[in-house]
């Protein structure tokens, strides 16, 4: 289960980052990194960019890269 | 590289650095009150903000935020730079790492980096009264035991806490170098690390824990063409850690480090922060419902850009009427106190319109600036891009593209220096690219004046909206649709790459904060002004000497045909005013300007144009609102003619053709020619910022002939089409 599939307002737990190279960086150095809670906020109209609540703050990202986020069960 | 002490004599220098959206900037302006400078960092394109903490020694040099050391957009490279000396400076003496205490454990990230660094660290825990206001509470104590690094709570806006900052930053000074701090790293790697660095120092390369794991983890190809002594060490340690058996899941040893900073520093938020109340629904998230929502958000979004742009052109006019006013005034005092001759045309048609063509878009420049900075200093911005991004994905761009897009609407140039923020290089190069097509201040002239003259007659359309109101929105449309399409073409032809993912932090909402609006709003005309004033100065000078030589002198004989024809008294003050106007006219179609104008006739003729209005866009491209006051000398109404010109006006009207008997400047004409405007690239200040944006010719160049080779197409299909359909 990746974070693209995550309902809203729910909590999870990241399990590992997926995504290659800078990009892959990038979410962690943000703060996307194994064992850390998550939860997704709200999501545009055409459900392309999330917002998510992670560490205390938001971030919004596109809905193609929170599908390289792969959940805990 | 490390172990400045003040035995060494040089000057106090401290650095600014930390996230975004965590009120560095704030800090900075109330540190140094308002004369901090602007310059660039040496051999760099990019800003530097530069000033003296106000009543010390202190230099104190504020770097863009980033949320990493490792570079990814321009912006974060010179962060990273500055404080490694790569920029060819003396590193900083003490760092002030900014945090946002509302949001502790991501900026924990940067600082974790900056301790590895091996310098002094002083931690400024800023926004404390949102934390307070949201009863969040921090041990300052257990946060300065922790980190072993002082920290003193603040709040820019207000000043808090700015005076024990400064204390404390001159206490980091003279104690001895900080212990270093280590991420949570496995015994192994620690081990291979500390080897790492040792073998360095004995190399002679004396690294910092930081730079050392720098080496470690950066794209391989880039360490070994940049630093390949440093790479012949390193490389085994760097095989060493790859094939250590990883902690589960596999990872290579780079996120294995950004997981081990965080490792070190959530126990560290976990004892630190408390929340004392249960935080309610927040206040950011219940304005994010409707502004971010699919139909509200984008209505409420539509209005606020009407309202700017409304209040932008409205406001400005008075004070644009203002500086025109000095202008004529000071050309005036001129013309009364210097002797006739070349200095005083010079000065008065050279020098004092050139500095006119500056500072008179000066206005609506400014005001654009302010609602920006409003705009971006509540944290509105983001949303903003988020909102658009949709849009932007269509044509490869994203929403980070926006804020450059929107600014050069007041004038490119400042636009296209916000496009270093866009990390993507492809996506920056086309925003840059397309950036121009933003119909700028200096195109309202040209529209004005056209509207003026052949539209002002004109029903209202649906009985109510001007018909040149209508043509003004359709021109600035004209232009933000073609940018879009050349975006898509070039994202898809020369600047080809895969969508850049769009990872943005969402501030939380705050009110603005005027005296931060109005330096950034300040700082970003100043660069208007210095960016394009020299050049602008430069070619108004030699615009003035193309259209003033060779001095030709109206033939006798047509003088006295004008006279005839006019039935005035030779000595008439009319008279004298009609034969100036004509002399004027004269001298400048024998003049370089207007042989140039005359020679590119061919050219322009399928648009519409005439030799006359070739002279006007050869002088426009000293700058384009030039063209109104070229129109004037070339119509003969003088060059003091401004696009209100009742007389400008009905000169263009009154122009026929002498073979056909058909006036010259129709509305066709007209419109053909503002399509030209909008589309032609003709600022040479432009053109000198993206050269330097872009560090080569090839871009600039590129956007020459794009978008002038769009222009003539443009122009020539709006021309013809409109004469196929019996328009004239």
């Amino acid at each position: 289960m990746t974070l693209a599939d995550q309902p809203l307002g729910c909590d999870a737990l990241i399990a590992h980052v997926h995504a290659d190279g800078p990009l892959g960086d990038r979410l962690m150095e943000m703060g996307l990194t194994p064992g850390t809670k998550v939860q997704i906020l709200r999501q545009s109209a055409g459900g392309g960019l999330l917002q998510i609540l992670i560490r205390g703050y938001r971030l919004s990202l596109r809905r193609s890269d929170a599908a390289t986020i792969e959940l805990c069960p | 590289m490390i172990g400045t002490s003040i035995a060494e004599g040089h000057d106090f220098r401290v650095a600014l650095a930390g996230n975004p959206n965590t009120g560095k900037t704030a800090l900075f302006n109330a540190l140094t009150g308002t004369y901090a400078k602007v310059g660039n960092y040496p051999g760099v394109t990019v800003e530097s903000r530069r000033g003296q903490i106000r009543g010390s020694d202190i230099t104190i040099l504020d770097l863009p935020g980033c949320y990493s050391l490792i570079a990814r957009s321009p912006e974060e490279e010179i962060a990273h730079d500055a404080l490694t000396s790569r920029l060819g400076e003396v590193p900083p003496d003490v760092i002030i790492a900014v945090v946002d205490a509302n949001n502790l454990s991501r900026n924990l990230y940067l600082v974790q980096q900056l301790a590895e660094l091996g310098r002094p660290v002083v931690l400024a825990l800023n926004m404390m009264d949102v934390a307070r206001q949201r009863g969040v509470e921090i041990d300052v104590e257990a946060l300065t035991t922790a980190t072993g690094m002082p920290v003193v709570p603040t709040v820019a806006t207000s000043g808090e806490g700015l005076q024990q900052l400064v204390e404390a930053v001159r206490t980091a000074r003279s104690t001895a170098t900080p212990s270093t701090q280590w991420p949570s790293l496995s015994e192994d790697e620690r081990q291979v690390v500390e080897q790492a660095i040792s073998d360095l120092n004995s190399a002679g390369a004396e690294c910092s824990l930081g730079h050392t794991l720098w080496l470690l983890t950066s794209n391989a190809t880039h360490v070994q063409s940049h630093w390949p002594q440093a790479w012949a060490i390193v490389a085994g340690a760097r095989d060493d850690l790859e094939r250590m058996p990883p902690q589960e899941p596999s990872a290579p040893f780079s996120r294995r480090l950004i997981a081990a900073r965080y490792q070190k520093i959530d126990p560290i938020v976990a004892r630190v922060v408390q929340q004392t109340r249960p935080p309610g629904p927040e206040r950011t998230d219940r304005i994010d419902d409707v502004l971010t929502h699919p139909v509200w958000g984008m209505s409420f979004f539509m209005l606020a850009m009407a309202i700017l742009f409304q209040a932008v052109f409205a406001w400005a006019d008075p004070l644009i009427g203002l500086v025109e006013n000095a202008m004529v005034w000071i050309g005036g005092v001129l013309q009364s106190t210097l002797p006739e001759g070349v200095l005083r045309e010079l000065l008065i048609d050279g020098l004092v319109a050139g500095i006119g063509n500056i500072l008179v878009f000066l206005p609506q420049i400014l005001l654009l600036f302010f609602a920006i900075a409003i705009l971006e200093d509540t944290g509105y911005m983001s949303r903003v891009a988020l909102l658009l991004d949709r849009l932007m994905r269509r044509v490869g761009l994203s929403g980070k593209s926006f804020v450059p897009l929107l600014s050069s609407f007041a004038c490119a140039i400042p636009g296209i220096m916000a496009a270093r923020t866009i990390e993507s290089q492809r996506d920056r190069l086309v925003t840059i690219l397309i950036a121009p097509l933003m119909s700028c201040s200096a195109r309202l002239p040209v529209y004005t004046l056209v509207i003026g003259a052949v539209f002002s007659t004109s029903e209202p359309v649906l009985g109510v909206l001007s018909a040149g109101g209508l043509i003004i929105t359709a021109m600035y449309f004209l232009g933000i649709f073609m940018a879009l399409a050349v975006a898509w073409m070039f994202k898809r032809t020369l600047l080809r790459a895969p969508p850049a993912p769009f990872i943005m932090e969402l501030p939380a909402y705050k009110r603005p904060n005027v005296r931060d609006v109005c330096v950034q709003m300040w700082r970003r005309s100043r660069v208007f002004i210095t960016q394009t004033g020299p050049i602008i100065l430069a070619l108004s000078v030699i615009l003035w000497a193309l259209m003033a030589y060779p001095r030709a002198e109206l033939p006798a004989a047509e003088r006295a045909t004008l006279l005839e024809t006019s039935q005035l008294a030779a000595d008439s003050a009319e008279a004298t005013t009609l034969i100036e106007n004509a002399a004027a006219t004269h001298r400048l179609r024998e003049s370089i300007a207007g042989t140039l104008g005359r020679m590119i006739e061919p050219i322009i003729e399928p648009l519409g144009f005439d030799w006359k209005l070739g002279i006007g866009l050869i002088g426009s491209f000293a700058a384009r609102e030039v063209l109104v006051s070229t129109l004037g000398q070339v119509y003969g109404v003088g060059s003091e003619a401004k696009e209100e010109s009742v007389v400008l006006r009905q000169a263009l009207l009154a122009d026929v053709d002498p073979e056909t008997k058909e006036p010259r400047f129709t509305p066709l004409v007209g419109v053909s020619l503002m399509v030209f405007f909008v589309l032609a690239m003709q600022c040479l200040s432009t053109v000198a910022v993206v050269r330097r944006e872009t560090a080569s010719w090839r871009w600039p160049l590129v956007m020459i002939a794009y978008m002038n080779g769009l222009a003539w197409v443009c122009a020539f299909a709006t021309y013809q089409v409109g004469r196929l359909l019996g328009y004239s």
